[in-house]
Formats: C-alpha cells, sequence, structure tokens
C-alpha cells in the first residue's frame, strides 16, 4: 500500500506541475484585441457587411431611378425593396436582419470596442498611433450614428430637436446593455462632438492611400454634410472650407475612360472616405446585369450631352435599361456613399447661394463643372440672383451625387425649409405619391430590434 | 532503509543519463524505478513435482494452447501441438483449471494419489454467450459487467466486406450506426457521414469519437488499415461513453488493432484481394436529349438570351447557338442550319467521356502478418499495401500500412510493457482540372480520337481561333490533352504508444499509457506551362499595349504550382489506477481512476508559385505585383493576382479526470458509476469554466438467474438501465471578445480582424443527457439470443444562435440556447436457424431514431428559409433535417404552378417564397431515415460459406430532382422531365410538370422545385452485399495450412423494392451506384 501512496504523491506532482496547461490559446489567427495593432486591424475590417457601410434605405426610396416595368417590381426578391418603392407604411414586412440598421450599430459596436480597449493601452508608447486610432474609433461612430440617424430619425429641426426621436446612444460595447432613444438634439450634439474630438486626434495629412480610414480631412468633411443636413449653412461652410483647405483636388472626367464599366479606382484623387451602402439589396447594386431598374429618365434628361457624368456614371444595357457604373469605391457592386471633394464643393457653393453671394457660389460650381464637361465644350454657367444659383446649385448637386444615398436627406432638409418637392411613381397603373415633410420620409426601425429592445417605433 | 538508499541512486541516475529538466518526466521515471526494484524484490518460488496430461477434444483430436491452471495461484502452462502439458505443483493437493476458449472448463483435484498422467476430454461449449469483452478505451469489461449500450464488431463481421475504408465497414452490421447518405451538403451545412443514434447537437461538432488503442485517434480513419483491427466496439449511451466525458456526445467508436497473444506459435497469415468497379453509370442520370437541348438554345437564342454574350464578342456560346448565329448573319442558309444541327444532336458526350475520360477501377490489397509469443512476450509485425486505379482515368492512390506491437512480462508476471508502433503512408492522384461537358453533345474527341478543343464554359471557341493576334499563348482548351494527374496528396502517419501495467498488489494494478502520434500532409498541384489552366491564367491578363504593340505578362510565364502542407503532432499521458477483484464471496469490484493530459497541436501552410519551373524548381513570384489590377484581356473588368500563401495553427489541450466503478454481486446485479471531468484550453474563458464535470450511472440485473424464475425457453435474460451526461465541445466559442485575424486584405491592402465573438459570459458546455433501457435474452442452446433497447437523448445548452437586439451591433450571438430531444429504439436478434452440417444464422438489426428540436430562439425567417435549409433554420417541434415543401395545387391553364399564401390559391410566388405563415408550407416527413436496419444471413456447409446482407430504411423523404427552368435556361442539361412538361392548354391535367417561361423566374421555379409534388418517400430495401466463401484446408485437410480461404464479394447489387415509382435510388438519387466484385485469398500458417 506504501507504494500507492508514493504514486499518489507523484500524480500530484504532475498535475502541479501544469499550471500554464491549459492557458495556450486554441489557433493562431484567435486574438484577445489588446494592442493598437490588433485595434487598427478590427477597424479595417471593411470587406464585409461592418465597416464603412451605410443604410441603403435611402437610395430605395429615392426619385433616383424606376423599375423597368411591373413584372421587374414583383419579381424583386426582397420585400423590403418592394415596399420601400412605393413609401408603403410598413416597409420590412416582417423581413428582419436588415444591414441597413444592423451594419451601423456593428460599426458603433468595434468603435467602441476599440475605444474600451484603448484605455487599457499606454498612449505614451506611441502617441500618434494611440491618437490616429481613438480619432478613427471616434469618426467611425460618428459617421455610423449620423448615417442612422439620418434614415431613422426626422431631419433636425430646431424648434423639434429636443423632443423628436433620435437613435440610443450606445458608446459602450457591452451587449447586455439596452439603451432608449436619445432626442434629435442629444443624437446630434454627441455625433458632433465626437466628430470634432476625432479632427483634433487626426493627423492634418490627407489620407493619400488607406481611404477606409478617416484623416482630419474627413472629420471636416463630414462635419459640413452633417450641418448642412441640419440647414446651418455658417457651420457647414466654415467645415467645408476648413477640409478644401487641406485637400482640394478634383479629377478632370476628361482623363477617365468613359468606356470602362469600372472608371473609378477606390483611390481616386477625389476620395476622402470610403463608404458604400449595404449589399441587401440587387436593385441598388452598380452593374448592367442589375436589370430590375432604369435610372430616372427626367433626372437623366438634365444632363447635357457634353457632360461627361453621363458616360461616367451611366450605361446602356443589352435589353436597353440605363444603369449605373460603379461609382468612388472602385470594387464591389454596391454603391459608393462615402465623402469626396465633389461635395464639399457644392456645399460650400449652396452655402455662398445661401447667404447671397451668387457670383462667389457660381463660381465654385463652374470650378467643379469645368472638371465635369468635355474640354471644348464648356460654357461656365450664370445666375442673375442668389435664388437662381440655389437652384442651379442644387440641380447640379442632384446631377453630381446620383446613387449615393445623399437624395434622400436633401429631400428632408430641403423639404424642411420650404422646397415643397413631392415624390410620384407610377406602378401596374396605380400612383403613389409622397408629400414633402410626410412621416413616411422617416424609415421605420426593423421589428427585430422593436420586439428585442422595446424602443419607439417611429409612426408612420 | 537500505532499500531507500537504492531507491535513490537509482533515481539520481536516471535524471543523469536522461538529463531530464522537467519534475514531469524525472517523476514518471521514479514510478518505473520503484516498480523495477519491487519487480526484482519478488522472484518467483517454483518447485515441487511435475505433472503432465494431454487434452484432447471429443473427437479425440488433441487440442493445442490449452491453458492448464493452478487455481488460486498464478502458476499455468499451456498445451503444446500434441495437446500435451506439464506443470510443477507447490503443493500436492491443487484445483487443476483446464480452459480454453470455445469449451467448458474442467476443474481436476489432485491429491499424492492423483498426480497424472491426466487425459482431459473438452467439451464444446455451446450454451454460452460467446465471451464477448467491451474495450471501452480506458478498461476491456465481459459484457456481463457492462451496463452499457454497447456494438461489438469483431474481425471476421469487418473482414465480410472489402475496401481500403475501417469506417465503411460498419455499414449495414452495426446496431444504431447509420451512413448519412441523405444528408444535405453545400456550404453551411454541418453534417458527419456518420451518425450513432441519431443527433445530438445542431451546430457543435457532430461527429462521433474515434479511439483507436485506448486513445483518440487525431488522423484520417481513412489511413487505417481494416487488415490490423481485431475488434470495434461502439459506444452508445451515457454509461458505455461517459467516460470519454466531452467529446462523447455524438457515441464513441473505439478501434482495437490486433495484437499478439502469450503462449502461442507463431502463426503468419496473408491475405490479398481485388476489388472491380464498374464506370460510374452516367447514363442513368436522366438529361435532355442532345436534340431537345438544341431545341431549347433555338428557343433561347429567338428569345434573345445569348445577346449579351454574342454581342461582347468573347462570351461563350454553344457550338449549336454558333451555327444559328451563322444563319442569322446569313452566312448560311435555314436547310444547311438544319441539317448541321441534326448532325449535332446525334452525339452524346457520355460516350466519349466512358470511352476516354472513365475506367474501370481496380483496387488491390495484400496484408501479410506474424503474430505469436511465448510466456513472457507477445510481437505482432504486419505490413499491407493497399493500390487502386480509380474511376477518373487520371486518379489513383495507394497506402502502405505497417504495425508492429510487443508485449513483455516480467518481474513474475507482475509487470507488463506493452509497445506499439504504427505507421502509415499513402498518396493519391488526381486531375483537378476535372472536365465537365457544357452541352450534351459536345465532343472532346474526333472519330479517330484526336482531342478536340471546347469552351471552358466563359470564352467562346469562335474568339479564342483567333483572339490575340499572336501576342497571347494558344487558348484553346482540350479536355482529352490535359486528362493526366497535376495534383497529389502525401501522408505520413505514425503513431507510438506504450504501456506500462504493473500489479501493485492483487488486485490493484497502475497502468501508465503514453502516445505519441504525427502526421504530415502535403498537397502538390502543379498546373503545367502548357496546361490550359496556366495559359488561360496568363492570357487573361496579359496587357497589350494598343501604340507600341508590346506585350506585357503580369503572370510570368511558367507553370502555376499550389502547394499545402499540414501536420498535427498528439502527446497523450495517462496514469491509471486499476482494482479488479473480489471484496467478499460473491462481490466484485471492478474500477479504475485515472489522470490524463493531452495535447493536439497543429500547423498548416500553403504556397503559390507562379513562373514556376520543374526543371530548377524556380519560381518568379518576385517579379509579380499582387496589388495592382490589371484589366483582363477580353474585357474591361479587372482583377489582382491573388497571392496564394497562408499560414495558420491550432492548439488543443485538454486535461482529464475520470473514474469508473463497476460492482457486480453473485453476477446477478450489477451497479456502475462512472465520473469523470474535463478541461481544455478553451480560448478566453475564465477558468472554472474551461471544465465540466459528467457523470453516468447503470444497473443491470440478471433476472434468469434467480431462483424464481422458471422460464426454460428463455434460460438467460437480462435488464439494464443506464442514466448519465456526455458532452459536446465547440472550442469555436468563447466568453471573451474575441478576434479572429483576417486570412487576407481589405480593400485597401491591409490586414483586418473581425470580431467573432462578443463577451458571453454565461457560456456552457453542450451537454447531452441520456437514458437506457436495455433487455437481453438468449433461448435454450442459444438458438435465438438478442437485445431490444430503448433510449432517450436530451441534449440540452446546445450552442445556438441566440437573438440579441441589433442596437447591440451583434443580431445573433453563439450561446447556449437550443435544445434537442431524440429517442429510439436498437433491437438486434441473432437466430441460428439451422445448425448441423448446413448452417444457417441470420442476424436482424432494427433502429429506431426520431429526433425533434424542443427549443431554439431565432426565428428561422421565411418559409423559403425554412424550406430551403431547414438544417439551418430549424423549427422548433421538427427533427433537424426535415424536409418542408411548398403546397402544390397543380399547375393553372397556362402552365404555372399554383401554391398557396394564407390559405388562399396563389401564383404571386415572391410572396408564397417570403411567406411566414406556416400553414403556407407543408411539413413533408424526415430528410434521415427514422427506421433502418439490415437482415445478415450467413449460410454455410462443408467449408463453403454464403453470406449476404439485406438493408432497409424507412420513414423519411426525399426531394426529387425535375425540370428545372432557371437551371435549364442557364445551361445545366441534366434535369429529368423535360418531356413531361406543360406544353399546351389541357397539358395540366396530366402533367405537373410547369412550362417553361422566358425569361425564368427564380421565384416560380423555386415554388415548384420544392414543391410537395415532388417529394418522394425514401423507403427501400437493398442487397447490400453478397460474399461467398469457400474454406480449402477444410478439403485438402493440409497440416501445413492453419487456415485458408477463397471469397468473391460483390457491392452495391440494387434495391430489391422501393417506394418510390420512378426507379430513383433514395442513396444516390443524381445516378446509380456503381457496382463492384472483389476476390481474394487468405492464408494462416
Amino acid at each position: 500500500m506504501k507504494h500507492t501512496t508514493t504514486i499518489l504523491t507523484l500524480i500530484f506532482i504532475l498535475y502541479s506541475c501544469s499550471d500554464n496547461f491549459l492557458n495556450e490559446k486554441p489557433s493562431t489567427n484567435i486574438i484577445v484585441p489588446s494592442s493598437l495593432e490588433d485595434f487598427r486591424n478590427l477597424l479595417d475590417y471593411t470587406g464585409f457587411q461592418v465597416l464603412n457601410k451605410t443604410c441603403a434605405l435611402g437610395q430605395l426610396a429615392s426619385d433616383d431611378y424606376e423599375y423597368v416595368d411591373y413584372d421587374s417590381y414583383r419579381s424583386v426578391p426582397t420585400l423590403t425593396e418592394r415596399n420601400s418603392y412605393i413609401w408603403a407604411k410598413d416597409i420590412f414586412g416582417g423581413e428582419i436582419d436588415r444591414l441597413d440598421w444592423n451594419s451601423p450599430w456593428g460599426t458603433i459596436f468595434y468603435a467602441n470596442n476599440v475605444l474600451k480597449g484603448l484605455k487599457a493601452v499606454d498612449r505614451e508608447v506611441n502617441p500618434t498611433l494611440f491618437d490616429d486610432t481613438q480619432g478613427w474609433a471616434l469618426f467611425v461612430r460618428a459617421y455610423a450614428m449620423y448615417d442612422l440617424a439620418r434614415n431613422f430619425s426626422p431631419a433636425y429641426d430646431s424648434q423639434t430637436a429636443d423632443t423628436d426621436l433620435g437613435i440610443p446612444l450606445r458608446l459602450q460595447p457591452e451587449i447586455d446593455i439596452l439603451l432608449p432613444r436619445a432626442t434629435v438634439e442629444q443624437t446630434y450634439n454627441q455625433i458632433i462632438g465626437d466628430a470634432k474630438y476625432a479632427a483634433e486626434l487626426l493627423g492634418s495629412d490627407y489620407q493619400p492611400t488607406y481611404k477606409n480610414r478617416p484623416s482630419k480631412s474627413a472629420c471636416f468633411a463630414f462635419l459640413a454634410r452633417v450641418y448642412l443636413s441640419m440647414n446651418n449653412y455658417e457651420q457647414a461652410e466654415a467645415y467645408a472650407d476648413n477640409a478644401l483647405s487641406l485637400y482640394d483636388k478634383l479629377m478632370d472626367y476628361n482623363d477617365i475612360s468613359t468606356t470602362s464599366s469600372t472608371p473609378f479606382s477606390n483611390t481616386n484623387d477625389e476620395l476622402i472616405f470610403a463608404s458604400n451602402q449595404v449589399n441587401d439589396y440587387i436593385t441598388t447594386a452598380t452593374t448592367s446585369s442589375n436589370s430590375y431598374v432604369t435610372v430616372n429618365r427626367e433626372l437623366l434628361s438634365l444632363y447635357h450631352p457634353s457632360d461627361l457624368r453621363l458616360l461616367l456614371y451611366f450605361g446602356t444595357s443589352n435589353t436597353g435599361h440605363i444603369f449605373v457604373k460603379r461609382g468612388y469605391y472602385g470594387s464591389g457592386l454596391y454603391p459608393f456613399s462615402g465623402l469626396a471633394t465633389d461635395e464639399l464643393f457644392l456645399i460650400k457653393a449652396e452655402c455662398l447661394a445661401r447667404r447671397n453671394t451668387p457670383k462667389d457660389a457660381i463660381a465654385v460650381l463652374n470650378h467643379l463643372l469645368a472638371h465635369r464637361y468635355e474640354s471644348n465644350a464648356f460654357n461656365p454657367l450664370q445666375a442673375i440672383d442668389a435664388e437662381e444659383a440655389l437652384a442651379t446649385i442644387l440641380n447640379e448637386r442632384r446631377k453630381e451625387l446620383v446613387w449615393r444615398g445623399i437624395r434622400w436627406s436633401d429631400l428632408k432638409r430641403l423639404n424642411k425649409i420650404g422646397a415643397n418637392i413631392v415624390l410620384r411613381r407610377q406602378l401596374g397603373g396605380e400612383e403613389f405619391v409622397l408629400s414633402p415633410n410626410d412621416p413616411k420620409y422617416v424609415f421605420p426601425i426593423p421589428d427585430d430590434e422593436i420586439t428585442r429592445s422595446g424602443i419607439t417605433q417611429n409612426q408612420r | 532503509m537500505k532499500r531507500n538508499l537504492r531507491l535513490r541512486t537509482c533515481y539520481t541516475q536516471i535524471i543523469r543519463i536522461f538529463r531530464c529538466p522537467k519534475p514531469t518526466y524525472s517523476s514518471l521515471l521514479a514510478v518505473l524505478t520503484i516498480m523495477c526494484l519491487e519487480a526484482r524484490a519478488q522472484s518467483p518460488d517454483i518447485s515441487g513435482a511435475a505433472m503432465s496430461g494431454i487434452v484432447v477434444d471429443t473427437a479425440d483430436h488433441p487440442i493445442a494452447g490449452v491453458t492448464i491452471a493452478i487455481k488460486g495461484s498464478t502458476i499455468k502452462t499451456l498445451t503444446d501441438h500434441n495437446g500435451q502439458f506439464s506443470i510443477r505443483l507447490h503443493m500436492p493437493n491443487a484445483v487443476l483449471l483446464v480452459s480454453h476458449l470455445g469449451y467448458q472448463t474442467v476443474q481436476e483435484r489432485t491429491s499424492p494419489n492423483n498426480r497424472g498422467p491426466f487425459r482431459f476430454v473438452l467439451i464444446p461449449d455451446t450454451n454460452l454467450l460467446e465471451e464477448v469483452t467491451i474495450n471501452t478505451g480506458y478498461q476491456i469489461l465481459s459484457r456481463e459487467k457492462s451496463t452499457g449500450s454497447t456494438v461489438q464488431i469483431d474481425s471476421a463481421l469487418l473482414n465480410r466486406r472489402t475496401g481500403t475504408s475501417v469506417l465503411d465497414r460498419l455499414d449495414g452490421v452495426t446496431n444504431g450506426l447509420i451512413f448519412n447518405q441523405n444528408n444535405p451538403v453545400g456550404v453551411g451545412v454541418n453534417n458527419s457521414d456518420i451518425s450513432i443514434r441519431g443527433r445530438s447537437t445542431i451546430f457543435g461538432n457532430p461527429n462521433p469519437l474515434i479511439i483507436l488503442d485506448n486513445f483518440p485517434y487525431e488522423g484520417d480513419p481513412n489511413n487505417l488499415n481494416p487488415n490490423d483491427i481485431a475488434s470495434i466496439t461502439v459506444l452508445k449511451d451515457a454509461a458505455a461513453a461517459a467516460i470519454w466525458g466531452t467529446r462523447a456526445g455524438n457515441g464513441v467508436i473505439v478501434i482495437t488493432t490486433k495484437k499478439g497473444a502469450y503462449r502461442q506459435a507463431n502463426k503468419v497469415s496473408i491475405t490479398a484481394n481485388s476489388t472491380v468497379r464498374e464506370k460510374p453509370r452516367i447514363f442513368t442520370q436522366p438529361q435532355l436529349t442532345s436534340h431537345q437541348y438544341i431545341e431549347v438554345e433555338r428557343q433561347l437564342f429567338s428569345a434573345g438570351k445569348y445577346n449579351a454574350a454574342i454581342n461582347n464578342g468573347y462570351g461563350y456560346i454553344s457550338p449549336a447557338v454558333e451555327i444559328m448565329l451563322k444563319n442569322r448573319n446569313l452566312e448560311i442558309d435555314s436547310s444547311t442550319m438544319a441539317s448541321m444541327l441534326d448532325s449535332l444532336s446525334q452525339y452524346d458526350i457520355r460516350n466519349q467521356q466512358l470511352e476516354y475520360l472513365y475506367r474501370n477501377a481496380l483496387g488491390q490489397q495484400y496484408q501479410a502478418d506474424i503474430s505469436g509469443g511465448n510466456e513472457v512476450q507477445s510481437h505482432r509485425l504486419s505490413i499491407g499495401y493497399d493500390s487502386n486505379i480509380d474511376n477518373p482515368a487520371a486518379s489513383s492512390s495507394n497506402r502502405l500500412t505497417l504495425n508492429a506491437n510487443n508485449s513483455f512480462k516480467m518481474a513474475k508476471d507482475k509487470l507488463e510493457l506493452h509497445t506499439g508502433i504504427l505507421f502509415t503512408q499513402g498518396s493519391s492522384h488526381a486531375n483537378r482540372n476535372t472536365y465537365s461537358p457544357k452541352t450534351p453533345y459536345e465532343q472532346i474527341a474526333d472519330i479517330k480520337g484526336i482531342p478536340l478543343p471546347v469552351s471552358d464554359g466563359v470564352l467562346r471557341l469562335s474568339y479564342v481561333d483567333t483572339a490575340g493576334a499572336g501576342n497571347l499563348l494558344d487558348w484553346h482548351y482540350k479536355p482529352l490533352s490535359e486528362n493526366h494527374p497535376n495534383y497529389t496528396a502525401r501522408s505520413t502517419d505514425y503513431r507510438l504508444n506504450g504501456r506500462l501495467t504493473y500489479q501493485i498488489m492483487r488486485p490493484l494494478t497502475i497502468s501508465f499509457n503514453y502516445l505519441y502520434q504525427k502526421g504530415v500532409s502535403d498537397n502538390d498541384l502543379l498546373h503545367t506551362a502548357d496546361s490550359y489552366y496556366t495559359r488561360n491564367r496568363i492570357n487573361t491578363l496579359t496587357q497589350v499595349n494598343a501604340t507600341t504593340g508590346s506585350v506585357f505578362r503580369p503572370i510570368p510565364l511558367g507553370g502555376i504550382r499550389e502547394v499545402s502542407s499540414r501536420w498535427y503532432k498528439n502527446n497523450n499521458g495517462r496514469i491509471q489506477v486499476n482494482y479488479d477483484g473480489d471484496i467478499a464471496t460473491g462481490h466484485h469490484i471492478n474500477g479504475i481512476i485515472g489522470f490524463e493530459l493531452g495535447e493536439l497541436k497543429s500547423e498548416s501552410m500553403s504556397n503559390q508559385f507562379y513562373g514556376y519551373n520543374p526543371e530548377t524548381a524556380s519560381h518568379l513570384n518576385q517579379t509579380i505585383d499582387y496589388t495592382e489590377r490589371y484589366k483582363n484581356y477580353h474585357n474591361n473588368t479587372t482583377s489582382t493576382i491573388p497571392n496564394g500563401d497562408s499560414m495558420s495553427g491550432s492548439l488543443d489541450r485538454n486535461r482529464s479526470y475520470y473514474a469508473n466503478v463497476i460492482y457486480s454481486a453473485y453476477q446477478k446485479y450489477v451497479l456502475s458509476i462512472s465520473a469523470r471531468k474535463d478541461e481544455s484550453n478553451i480560448f478566453g474563458v475564465k477558468a472554472n469554466q474551461k471544465g465540466v464535470p459528467l457523470w453516468s450511472a447503470g444497473a443491470s440485473w440478471q433476472l434468469s438467474d434467480e431462483k424464481f424464475y422458471k422460464w426454460a425457453a428463455v434460460p438467460y435474460l437480462r435488464l439494464r438501465a443506464t442514466y448519465g451526461y456526455n458532452g459536446n465541445v465547440d472550442k469555436s466559442t468563447t466568453a471573451y471578445l474575441t478576434a479572429l485575424t483576417g486570412t487576407g486584405v481589405n480593400n485597401w491592402n491591409n490586414p483586418y480582424a473581425s470580431i467573432t465573438n462578443p463577451p458571453n459570459p454565461s457560456l456552457e458546455w453542450e451537454k447531452v443527457r441520456n437514458s437506457n433501457w436495455g433487455l437481453d435474452f438468449a433461448t435454450r442452446g442459444n438458438r435465438i439470443a438478442g437485445s431490444i433497447e430503448y433510449y432517450i437523448k436530451n441534449g440540452f445548452n446546445l450552442i445556438g444562435n441566440s437573438p440579441i437586439a441589433p442596437q447591440t451591433g451583434v443580431s445573433e450571438f453563439r450561446g447556449n440556447s437550443a435544445s434537442l430531444t431524440t429517442q429510439g429504439m436498437d433491437i438486434m436478434i441473432s437466430a441460428n436457424l439451422i445448425s448441423g452440417a448446413i448452417r444457417w444464422k441470420t442476424s436482424f438489426l432494427y433502429n429506431y431514431a426520431k429526433d425533434k428540436i424542443t427549443e431554439f430562439k431565432v426565428n428561422p425567417g421565411s418559409n423559403f428559409d425554412i424550406i430551403g435549409g431547414n438544417y439551418n433554420n430549424p423549427l422548433v417541434g421538427y427533427a433537424y433535417n426535415s424536409l418542408f415543401a411548398f403546397r402544390w395545387l397543380g399547375l393553372d391553364e397556362t402552365g404555372s404552378p399554383v401554391s398557396m399564401i394564407n390559405g388562399a390559391e396563389s401564383t404571386d410566388y415572391a410572396d408564397i417564397r417570403n411567406s411566414t405563415n406556416r400553414e403556407d408550407m407543408v411539413y413533408a416527413g424526415s430528410g434521415n431515415p427514422t427506421h433502418f436496419g439490415s437482415l445478415l444471413n450467413d449460410l454455410s456447409w462443408n467449408g463453403l460459406s454464403l453470406s449476404f446482407n439485406i438493408t432497409y430504411k424507412y420513414g423519411y423523404v426525399f426531394r426529387r430532382k425535375s425540370l428545372d427552368n432557371v437551371a435549364l435556361y442557364n445551361g445545366d442539361f441534366r434535369m429529368p422531365d423535360y418531356d413531361m412538361r406543360w406544353q399546351e392548354p389541357g397539358d395540366e391535367n396530366r402533367t405537373d410538370v410547369p412550362s417553361l417561361v422566358y425569361p425564368a423566374n427564380g421565384n416560380r421555379t423555386s415554388i415548384y422545385t420544392f414543391s410537395e409534388t415532388l417529394i418522394e418517400n425514401g423507403a427501400h430495401v437493398r442487397l447490400q452485399d453478397l460474399r461467398l466463401s469457400m474454406e480449402l484446408n477444410r478439403v485438402s485437410k493440409s497440416r501445413l495450412l492453419r487456415q485458408a480461404h477463397l471469397f468473391i464479394y460483390a457491392r452495391n447489387l440494387g434495391i430489391l423494392w422501393r417506394a418510390n415509382k420512378r426507379n430513383i435510388d433514395p442513396d444516390s438519387q443524381t445516378m446509380n451506384m456503381p457496382r463492384s466484385v472483389s476476390f481474394g485469398f487468405y492464408i494462416g500458417l
């Protein structure tokens, strides 16, 4: 029996020498993110439906396009596409897991994880990279929150912003916390505050290669876009100026192949920050095989024959419908929705017109258009007054920023200040109308969010 | 004191010799040392009188190898070839026990007056059940001691079948085990080839655990040579499998290799067999005739379907469409076109496939082994070689296996050392660029057999004829010129194991087990410089400068070679204390307690070399810019050159503590209890959650041994019941935030990482609660014997996708959220129908297994999500693999399918597809057989035996293939029912096959292809195989040959009965399985 004792003792020795035995990680490609490099890798996760993605509902509901015919409409796979087109009261028809809602929240989740993780990193080891990472996370969080706000909340109105429902302001990564919706005022304060802080943290360089990563000029360009959507022209112009002072390059469309189906690369010269619309919907795809829809004929008629945008933005398929070519995102089928210098010039021009300096406004516009027309065919535009200048600029804005998911928030903000734009669609012998400031300008929140978190649904 | 000194000296010496820094090893060695000393201290004391005798059978033939033992001592001997023995007694009054497997044991009391020589006559033992032992991988138990549910497959049953795979041989003969031929396949499907007692997980690991000689086998089970296998034990319930803890949730298959035996003269055996399998039966797969397909193409041509491809100038169009285009371009007139199309329609590519691309497969298998042993040592050595040429003319494989094991007894049989080496080397060759015809009338060779070019399905033949104007490599694809192997896979596995067992004191032993296994596999795919693959890749990206005419090839000239390799290393150690003895008269304890450590480490990497030159083994990767986007030569899209370099590694570590105690009283009552705790390096889990304790308990009662039991017709009756838990580990889920490094780069060429798991602090391991009730019986003379078992398995805490509000950033996360219940029955009855000169033995298996999802928190989505893939979108209340279908209300007067939405007839196909009203679809049945089994018959007469196995499956449905509008119009011609389609009003009364519409409507098509009208009953009865063998030495009475027999074995002989009226084999729906026949011999010397 004494041997048994010895043996049992030895078993204990064996056992005790393996304390760290179970602490090795099971796979080389699994990490618990802890270093700056890990966090930056997380923020670089653009390939799937999380980062650098925006909601596509605004595109689906906008007047950029129309269905080829009723049969094409009927054959579209998702109810969301069909219901969005006719501004139905319930657009999801029970469809859940909509990336329109989920992808921005995914971005916010990633950003919050990074921001939380950074608290455990010593900034002093590499302050520049630390600040850049923190600024990056703050920017993408603000960008995603704004994308949610512009689609799922009413347009900013200083009169009602204190009571209008914004979005839940999730600033922590923990998934066991559910938040109610904040007000629109709180939401925009958070977005603007984050973007301004990110602008301080991010380096002043215009980011030349990695267009999925924000830069200081991206923060300014984003703030210009946000302020414009709030109809705050003073701030919008100031931030457009800030951004353009850092970087103002325009591509001359004469230098770009008009026959290519992918005329723009994802590192093109106008690109400041790249994002694209979620790829849930075949009808938003920028490819000739998107045969369901054709570009709005009325919109097409606005382009001058020597306007190169006609050839660079659109193509005609074998079956005769007009499709959209790949935009500034370069690769992938889903439309560009990011920030670029052309939008900044348009913001600048609009703000100049709105503060009654039509000449300056038109000059800015002409600078842009000179890069858009055939070299020898461009006659600079003119305007007799601020009102005409504004109308011209808004017209050019629509033509320039087509299929970029901007039209919807433009409709919201312009109708708010009395533009009185009525949308109409003919379908299967029926007419559908969307009046200005209709509650249907605010999309409903998908059912899975409502049932699982109990936040307040939008009334349409 | 003196011994202590010796011990220390010995210990330090060993430490010095091995220069072993780790206390682990030195402790082990110390234990060995102690045992050596112990062993030496007690040398045996053999003295006394010798007694001798002879042992014969009832026919007076001497029996060799009979054990003669002295009761109450360890002294024993064996009879020699002449049946004679001699043994020394240490006391005059002893009891001799004369025993031999298959015979009744004889006892003889010796006394000074009774000292032999003896003559013992052994009577064959037919009244007892065969001595079956159950190897759980931790201990070997007699069946009587096991309360759990197990199946034992001996080598005779394993060797009924031929072929290189071990596990295949379990098919149709293993109670409760099914090969899942009806499982869905494809991306995201989580399935196992084999299920034991149905399904017990949803998204966790579905595979049974495979144990080879006491340790989990981490290599490819196909590397094992079936001829080396002595037996396979399948552990099915908690009591049997709980000893394997968290890996036993799906059942355990314990494989035991053959070993040498002590006190046995050397035996040599040689086996050889060849198997011929016919060419794939491609003519049994329905397809449109060439004539019909040209008719379809003609309609699509008129409808403008091919215009896009025609207009872009390079896109693929078929030979028939080329002819139609010529006619449209007025190059040929209509009658020429008609005759050209007519001559095309005479061809059937399947004839050429059978002639040039397929051959009869031939498998050859050889094995030789030698085994034997004396009093203190036993050994077995085997060598096996398999060589297969496969049906595709470029495919072949071979395998070499070496297996050696030795056992030594030392120190008066108190110490036993066992060592084993298993070595496997295999390689296979294939052509990875397999050819698939684009049309039924395609031709890959002309009448003289000279290779003809065909389109690759991307580029038009007439385009590649002229493309490049001399700047490109030949762009023609000739499948017949490419029909040679370009892919080689090699694998080498070594497995070394050692076991040291020491008898501390009767009946207590301690054993140390150690296993080291290493495997390396290499895959090598070489697209030579002249292969179409390489020429196509180079041409596609070739950049020709329009002004200077200069040619730049981003992919350099030369071959393209892709190599990948993976190695794994498995280390396992185990210390176990065993107790096997009586604690009082009639009360027996059989117990083990042990501790185990294991580590499995693996690493894999792959590389791709462009511009590869096999002569110099050099490549030109350094000239490649992987980030640049190049324009494709034939169109305006751009692409980058993929970089095929990657690397990854994994590490599994396990630590377990276990105990199992079996108490039996008077051999009538048996109680068993087992407990096990497993810990593993699950990533990011808090230390106290790395382990899980699992336990089981069981009892059995041999009713027939009770005094009150009077049922003479059934002299053996035993009841069993067990209850307990098994587990299932899924290392992909973790409790902390974890991220996965991406395998490539993002759109801006930066590496990325994705969050794989949000924090989930409450994560637990999957558990399966298992209850089993069994009844074993045997009638008088063992004429009919069998068992009936009923079980319920409740899988709970199953890893499922759990929904949470999307505002958290994750709409679903994996957690313990699902439950699944499986219940069923396993019945086995074997009967000796005729015994005598002609013997007929039959065994009948019947299994019933039905699973049901009892909890699943995610809404499965639209009806189409469920119908199209219920296994990914399980519905509570139904089986994991259930078939659902759209309701079928026939065809309307335009030949369009009519289904239902919200209870009303509808042809709004998108709405039907997207409906979430479950009333709009029907539950068609289980996709896996719920009832299955076999009837194995063995007839023998005078050395000739005939064995055939009839298998059956029922209680399930399958979805038959039919005319698929979308697939047909996208160029797939392999489908039935084209003839049957609706063509004119009135046809709706005779057929359910919808009309073809252009453009094809995906929703309309799927409403039909997933409708209830295409659901077929899967029930069938199959003659699985047939084996005829002849024992030659019975005929020749040769003394040299111990055993010799010849056999013929035939497989896939056909279906005897099926429920479906369409002649579809439910196990092989696309085409019938090829028949095969084997012949071979076995010689034992």
